[in-house]
């Protein structure tokens, strides 16, 4: 018997959310206030996303988590457009992909990553503790 | 079978943790670890062997 388990990510290790924005491109940084279009909001942490205009909040929930800000109005273009969305899933996608990592090798595991045609990032974590 | 955990992350971030070569409950207790690291299990569905190895052949 075995199983499959989905899973709803929470950001909870920093270090991992800054190695994700370090991967794609982004700027990790710890400003404690960040641009989008209410105005100047205040934050944990800010994400900025090379190009575009407003950022990426990072807030801790009362849960302890962290939870991604962002609004998809681009100022200069004066529309809605998809940029800060995805931007804030790839970040999603590579702290998942940290963590794992990290994780896996804190327990002497081997991993090996593999990215699909389709964008999905693959893991395969193997080893004698399993 | 190799005992291994697959972890797939798609571009939008969803994450689906899948174990191979388990023939018991033991699944459940080597990827634990690596659910409560990741967040919060919203859906688990349980596996036969017969399954798993159907699609390791498709793979």
């Amino acid at each position: 018997m075995s199983h499959l388990t989905k899973i709803e990510t929470k950001i909870s290790d920093i270090d991992a959310l800054r190695k994700a924005c370090h991967e794609a491109g982004f700027t990790f940084s710890e400003e404690k206030a960040f641009y989008w279009y209410r105005g100047t909001n205040p934050c944990d942490y800010r994400i900025d996303v090379p190009g575009i205009n407003y950022q990426i909040g990072v807030i801790q929930t009362q849960e302890g988590d962290y939870a991604l800000l962002y609004d998809n109005w681009n100022p200069i273009q004066r529309r809605y457009t998809q940029e800060l969305p995805t931007a804030a899933n790839k970040v999603r996608q590579l702290y998942a992909v940290h963590v794992a990592t990290k994780q896996a090798q804190k327990r002497g595991m081997r991993i090996q990553r593999k990215v699909e045609k389709d964008g999905t990032i693959t893991l395969t974590i193997t080893g004698a503790r399993l | 079978m190799m005992r291994s955990i697959v972890v797939k992350i798609s571009p939008e971030g969803a994450t689906n943790i899948e174990a191979f070569g388990f023939k018991d409950n033991s699944c459940l207790k080597a990827t634990d670890w690596l659910e409560k690291a990741l967040g919060k299990p919203i859906k688990r569905e349980r596996k036969s062997e017969v399954q798993q190895q159907q699609e390791v052949k498709q793979q």
